[in-house]
């Protein structure tokens, strides 16, 4: 029983720091993105954008889950005497909030740096670009910090996952950020970002940088930009990595034959996914044809 | 642009400096663990080294590779301080020279197979690999000394339990700078001074860990603390010194000219 619920708990979990983390990723224009943020005043666009240049978003997601949880388990042999659901939980705010603070640090430092080795292309520093977009992006590091480290002690605790869960929280930042940074991205550059081009025509080379800077009304900044990316991106982050995580807890349920039922469980699922998206993609194709200028 | 490039510090005179002091550091901590609040001033340099490194192979075009170099570097230093857990404790005599030369060596064999396999044609990628990793290691090492190895008691976890974000943490505060600082207008001054900011700020995070990890740090982790947000507050000012006379503009708010 504990497995089961265990997997069904640890499915939300991760369904949710998909939400948070692709809205943390999109509130600071992290990963793909700052790279068209990164080059649009090199080509004239002088924007209001939150310059977040930490690094990819793998490492970084890996940094907030692993200090999180790094500091939730040393609490957490601390308050060893309480109720360890409470001790667990409380240990993962504090740890979250250890993380938040980093992540403010670090995106406040690139932000600033980024704005000044812009001078020969006349990019002015506005605080208000900064301080506006810094709440909502604390906000959503400190959920995805949060949700990662309650699911690494999820893993540990009621899935018989054999590593520590400091490590188990490193892994699963670096896997967050590169199902945020390929499956989410997708969702803000060539939707978001470039909303004056063509829908589906992609992102040539001779365009990169060229983005949108100004919005509904007045210029663009990063608090809108998690507003659109909620809808679609968000949830799309939230689905492949809840899925990625809710199928690998489900195949250590099975026991029928030994520690490699998983393994069997887990091979078949790929097999099973890998024939619906070949399908998926023909039919598609087949349907709607090549993209026609 | 030209007199300032020429004042620039080269990356053997950095790994100088960070070598000298680094191992001090670690044998400071080695010899009294009391030492620790002292010895930490002495890793910064480590920091700076390796975030120069960085910025020494990625000024070569490398873009968003930055933070690949970054964490390749650091995988190699982090990985090699970490078998200094495996060394029998007769031989622990051989400790930290055996994990920072090493890192030397292995970050030199994997610049050569970037060099001679990828074929990534970056003329410093030998020389600032080897520097990468080396100056990990000693960091590594400084952290792994002031939290485990040489430590008065260490009863409650073990160690292992901070592999991942000692190796995290250094990453970070290494490939951070030049990546946080990327652009046409990206100078050493600026890059190194975020560096020391931001090492002064991941060993206060490292103070924290040492009051959490042990009773019997606690002195050390508070200590540790301090300093670092004495090094913290000092290095910020330093920095934001540096962004006043390298940014176009400051404003609280307002809209960028008109573009058409």
């Amino acid at each position: 029983m504990l497995p089961l619920l265990g997997t069904i708990l640890a499915g939300l979990l991760a369904f949710l720091a998909g939400i948070f983390e692709d809205s943390e990723s999109n509130a600071g224009s992290a990963s793909n993105p700052n790279s068209q943020v990164q080059l649009a005043p090199q080509i004239g666009h002088r924007h209001r954008y939150f310059n977040k240049a930490i690094s990819g978003e793998p490492p970084a997601n890996a940094l907030w889950a692993t200090t999180a949880a790094t500091v939730a388990v040393l609490l957490a042999a601390k308050f060893e005497v309480f109720n360890p659901v409470y001790s667990v939980i409380i240990s993962s705010v504090i740890g979250a909030l250890v993380s938040t603070l980093l992540l403010g640090l670090y995106g406040i430092f690139s932000h600033i740096s980024r704005i000044a080795s812009m001078k020969t292309f006349k990019q002015t520093l506005y605080w208000d670009a900064l301080y506006s977009a810094l709440p909502l992006d604390l906000s959503f590091g400190f959920l995805t910090a949060f949700s990662l480290t309650l699911l690494s002690f999820t893993a540990g605790m009621t899935l018989d996952n054999p590593f520590s869960v400091p490590l188990i929280a490193f892994m699963l930042g670096i896997t967050i950020g590169t199902i945020g940074s390929a499956t989410g991205d997708i969702h803000y550059g060539a939707e978001r970002l470039y909303q004056h081009h063509t829908f589906g025509s992609g992102i040539p080379i001779a365009k990169q940088g060229d983005i949108d800077i100004k919005g509904e009304y007045g210029y663009r900044n990063s608090v809108d930009t998690p507003y659109f990316t909620l809808r679609f991106g968000a949830i799309i982050t939230a689905f492949a990595f809840g899925l990625l995580i809710f199928l690998d807890s489900l195949s250590r349920v099975f026991v029928f034959s030994g520690a490699w039922s998983s393994v069997i469980v887990t091979f078949g699922m790929i097999l099973i996914i890998f024939i619906v998206t070949v399908l998926l993609e023909k039919y598609t194709r087949d349907r709607y044809g090549p993209f026609v200028r | 642009m030209s007199t300032e490039s020429n004042k620039e510090f080269t990356s053997p005179q950095l790994y100088l400096i960070a070598l000298v002091l680094g191992m001090i550091a670690i044998l400071m901590i080695k010899f009294s663990h009391s030492l620790t609040p002292v010895a930490v001033i002495l890793i910064w340099p480590a920091f700076l080294c390796g975030a120069n490194a960085v910025r020494q192979v990625a000024r070569y075009g490398l873009g968003t590779g930055t933070s690949s170099i970054g964490y390749w570097g650091t995988a190699v230093g982090a990985t090699m301080a970490f078998t200094s857990q495996f060394i029998n404790p007769a031989y622990n005599f051989v400790s930290p020279y055996f994990e920072i030369f090493g890192a030397l060596i292995v970050g030199a064999v994997t610049g050569i197979c970037a060099q001679k396999i990828i074929k990534m044609k970056i003329p410093v990628m030998i020389r600032d690999s080897a520097v990468l990793a080396s100056s990990t290691a000693i960091i590594a090492m400084f952290f792994l000394a002031m939290l485990t190895e040489y430590s008065a008691a260490v009863f409650t976890l073990d160690a292992y339990i901070i592999y991942p974000l000692i190796y995290i943490a250094i990453t970070l505060a290494i490939l951070h700078p030049f990546n946080g600082s990327m652009g046409a207008g990206e100078n050493q001054r600026r890059t190194l001074r975020l560096s020391a900011l931001e090492a002064s700020m991941t060993t206060g995070l490292f103070g924290l860990i040492a009051i959490l990890f042990s009773e019997a740090l606690l002195l050390t982790g508070v200590s540790v603390i301090l300093v670092s947000m004495a090094g913290f507050f000092i290095f910020a000012k330093r920095w934001f010194a540096a962004v006043k006379e390298d940014t176009y503009e400051f404003a609280w708010t307002g809209y960028p000219p008109a573009e058409h």
